[in-house]
């Protein structure tokens, strides 16, 4: 009998961690809601839909027809959206999910009560999707804490730190610290004055903050490791988010013999660099990287022009000295 | 500007290390004499000289001398002459002077100790080495990634490189243009220095003096720690402590320049913590830490003379406190010795630049992007409150350190009433007016906004706790 109770608890408990959270909708030409739980629309242009909760996961699941993009954000109580992440339909997508915790914009409205909001834009259309919100299983958050931290070339700091769910650990150790010494306190059968109480409290601070700091340790080896793995131990200088980065500046400063100060040393010139983001690309290659040429926005003044992840335009005037995967390098013959 | 070898690795290492080598020792010997000695001398010694290095080769090129070896000679030359005049008036014998190379090695460490206690001091140590090692690692494999490593770092490195030293000899304004002068770049000449005599610009070693910084503060604060209280466990904790913040790693392998301040602070809070506490009345304990602090407002930019003047503050209402315990020690302040020595700090370390500044209308650098000199508001900034709560709590940028930092003064005041250990006061009042008065610039300058975005307030903050975590050995367990 006990295991039939249990064999109900677990599925119960199964069924408990997932609901569908369609709640209300704006914007599409056909809205139905089906008898299964799932959504049949047409959304033309632009469309939103509002969940009823805020859990730790959103999934959509069904399939997804056209083209367009599907974003997530918070709806707040000043009427503001605020846009977290999104993912590209092209033609059909058959399942996606979205983990907000990953996403420090969650921690931030968490504790304003917002909305979740879908929203829909550009053409799209779907007989049958389920919209699932959920918060983490046991073991996806001990494989979150455990998960490696990234960097950001924005930040010097690994991002956010080891979360548990969406619980930052100043508080979850807090407790522990006071937990802990209260029953050393209880249980240890000395006699504590103020100042030995005290202490106690410090030196279980102090042990916390150190078993932190090794995981911390441990995020400090992991990036590392990553870093050697496709940096140096491969030699193909990936690093990180930036991922050629390096190497195609490698050889572009080899090409234009850059390296060489003796004969660049007080020697103009001008290079219009053309990446998919401006930003660390250009900026890091215009602050350091391409010295001692300096940048210029205007590619019919430029002595070279560089195309990194983005198609190369080649004019008459101008012949491509180096060529690679995502870069293409030309100098204007002036 | 990636090359790598072992060779290269190996002369970035030594150029680090041993350039500073002439200048180190005899500019502290000119400042302090023969006073320091041991361990903690060579670890100490290295960090002023860097910055005498440093600013000296930045001051050449104002004398139309470019990044080269002339100048870097002309540096040495004129160190090594003040330190003869010195000698020659003070006619101390050299014996005293090689005297400082002498360190005794503690023998008692482990004796009569538990294997408790051994084995705390085995994982501690454990902890140290595998940090040590990892962003060492780190340091040695991987170019910059950090934002502020590009524009405000290695920016001026690579055009003093190419333009054969500061660009001062076309416009008026091209200083600024080519230089970032609102960052001083006293660090930067001396990279730029080792990348001239290493052929060219590495990124991926040019970060190894920040880490090399690192290593020398945590030995540094190991030994400082053992020196004050005979407790190798307690030592290394203080080290453990710093190496757990979470901002600590990146600090230690990126080219920023807020640990390097966080350091300059902490060693003058550490000389004039040893000025308090010698027994002779020697001003050279309290000259080294003048001319720390001489250093730290001008080492990142102009708002970091609030680290200078949080240690002077601290000392002032340290002494203003108890006075009638220093009496004796304050003597020195009416010692024309004293003064000569601050006059000379001051006429080397501060009036130079702050020339430049003047002459080159650099103003006062208020660090936001707004107008004004000085970046103040006209309304309190009360919104940082809320934002600071939600970085300490929701973050897990600063560990538990604020907790524990909570808890620390509390311990140290009940211990202050118990034990009347009155100078650990001045090492807990020291990184609390740090912290104090950098709430107070955020709290009613245009600087607020840094507190909005956690990634800047976080360094900031970090850098209060690096200076209180280095000695929370002494200021835990030194007794009177």
């Amino acid at each position: 009998m006990k295991y039939r109770i249990l064999s109900v608890l677990v599925v119960a408990f199964g069924m408990l961690w997932f609901t569908h959270a369609a709640y209300q909708n704006q914007g599409f030409s056909s809205y139905t809601d089906n008898v299964d739980g799932s959504i049949s629309f047409i959304c033309p242009s632009q469309c939103i839909i509002l969940l009823d909760s805020i859990e730790e996961i959103i999934t959509l699941s069904g399939n997804i027809q056209w083209t367009g993009t599907i974003w997530y954000g918070y709806f707040l109580s000043d009427n503001m959206l605020y846009p977290a992440a999104s993912t590209k339909v092209d033609s059909q997508l058959n399942e996606y999910s979205w983990k907000l915790v990953d996403s420090p914009i969650y921690r931030q409205f968490k504790n304003q009560s917002p909305k979740i909001v879908v929203l829909l834009e550009g053409s799209l259309s779907a007989t049958s999707v389920s919209v699932f919100q959920r918060n983490q299983l046991l073991s996806e958050k001990i494989t979150q804490f455990w998960a490696t931290e990234k960097l950001a070339p924005y930040t010097v700091n690994l991002r956010y730190g080891p979360y548990w769910g969406a619980t930052s650990w100043p508080k979850v150790w807090m407790f522990l610290v006071i937990l802990i010494t209260l029953l050393v306190l209880i249980f240890s059968g000395k006699k504590y004055t103020v100042k030995s109480g005290f202490e106690l409290f410090l030196s279980v601070a102090v042990g916390v903050m150190i078993f932190w700091g090794i995981r911390v340790l441990v995020d400090n080896i992991k990036i590392t490791n990553e870093g050697k793995n496709t940096f140096t131990v491969e030699n193909s200088l990936r690093f990180y988010d930036l991922d050629d980065y390096i190497a195609v500046t490698k050889e572009i400063r080899n090409t234009l013999k850059l390296d060489d100060v003796n004969m660049r040393r007080n020697k103009q010139c001008t290079i219009n660099a053309n990446a998919h983001q401006p930003w660390p690309f250009v900026t890091h290659w215009d602050f350091v990287y391409f010295r001692p040429c300096t940048n210029t926005n205007t590619g019919s003044e430029a002595d070279y022009i560089i195309y990194y992840k983005v198609p190369a335009v080649v004019w008459a005037n101008q012949t491509v000295l180096a060529t690679g995967n995502n870069f293409t390098l030309l100098q204007n013959n002036h | 500007m990636f090359t790598t070898s072992l060779g290269l690795l190996v002369s970035y290492f030594a150029s680090y290390i041993f350039l500073p080598l002439l200048v180190w020792i005899f500019a502290t010997w000119t400042i302090s004499g023969a006073a320091l000695k041991g361990l903690r001398f060579y670890f100490m010694s290295w960090f002023i000289g860097l910055w005498v290095l440093s600013y000296g080769l930045f001051l050449t090129q104002f004398f139309y001398f470019g990044i080269n070896r002339v100048s870097f000679f002309i540096v040495c030359g004129i160190t090594i002459l003040l330190f003869v005049i010195r000698t020659y008036f003070t006619k101390t014998s050299m014996k005293k002077y090689l005297a400082c190379f002498t360190i005794k090695m503690p023998k008692d460490m482990f004796t009569g100790k538990s294997w408790n206690y051994i084995f705390t001091v085995v994982i501690l140590a454990l902890l140290l080495v595998w940090f040590i090692i990892t962003s060492g690692v780190f340091v040695t494999s991987f170019p910059s990634y950090a934002d502020d490593s590009f524009g405000n770092r290695h920016l001026p490195v690579v055009n003093m490189l190419y333009d054969w030293g500061i660009k001062i000899f076309g416009e008026t304004n091209e200083i600024l243009a080519r230089s970032r002068l609102w960052y001083p770049i006293m660090i930067p000449a001396f990279k730029a220095f080792v990348s001239y005599i290493l052929g060219g610009f590495n990124d991926i070693y040019t970060n190894i003096l920040q880490w090399l910084a690192t290593l020398f503060f945590l030995l540094h604060a190991v030994v400082f720690a053992y020196e004050k209280t005979r407790n190798i466990r307690t030592s290394l904790l203080g080290a453990c402590l710093v190496i757990s913040l979470p901002i600590f790693f990146l600090h230690s392998v990126e080219g920023y320049m807020d640990l390097l301040s966080a350091i300059y602070a902490w060693l003058a809070v550490c000389y004039f913590y040893e000025w308090l506490s010698s027994t002779e009345n020697n001003p050279s304990y309290f000259l080294v830490g003048f001319i720390l602090l001489a250093i730290l407002a001008y080492i990142k930019n102009d708002w970091f003379v609030v680290y200078a003047s949080s240690v002077l503050i601290s000392l002032a209402l340290y002494l203003a406190i108890f006075h009638k315990k220093y009496n004796q020690k304050m003597k020195i302040f009416t010692s024309g010795k004293l003064w000569i020595g601050v006059l000379g700090i001051v006429a080397y370390f501060i009036l130079p630049f702050t020339f430049i500044k003047g002459y080159y209308n650099l103003g006062f650098n208020p660090t936001t992007p707004t107008e004004g000199a000085t970046g103040i508001s006209s309304t309190i900034h009360t919104e940082i409150f809320p934002a600071i709560r939600s970085h300490i709590w929701s973050q897990n940028n600063y560990s538990i350190a604020f907790i524990v930092l909570l808890i620390a003064i509390i311990y140290v005041l009940l211990n202050l009433r118990k034990d009347g250990n009155t100078k650990t006061l001045f090492l807990l009042l020291c990184p609390i007016a740090t912290f104090l008065l950098f709430m107070l610039v955020f709290l009613v300058t245009e600087n607020y906004k840094y507190v909005l975005d956690q990634t800047t307030v976080n360094r900031v903050f970090t850098m209060c706790f690096v200076i209180l975590f280095s000695y929370f050995g002494v200021l835990t367990h030194e007794q009177e």
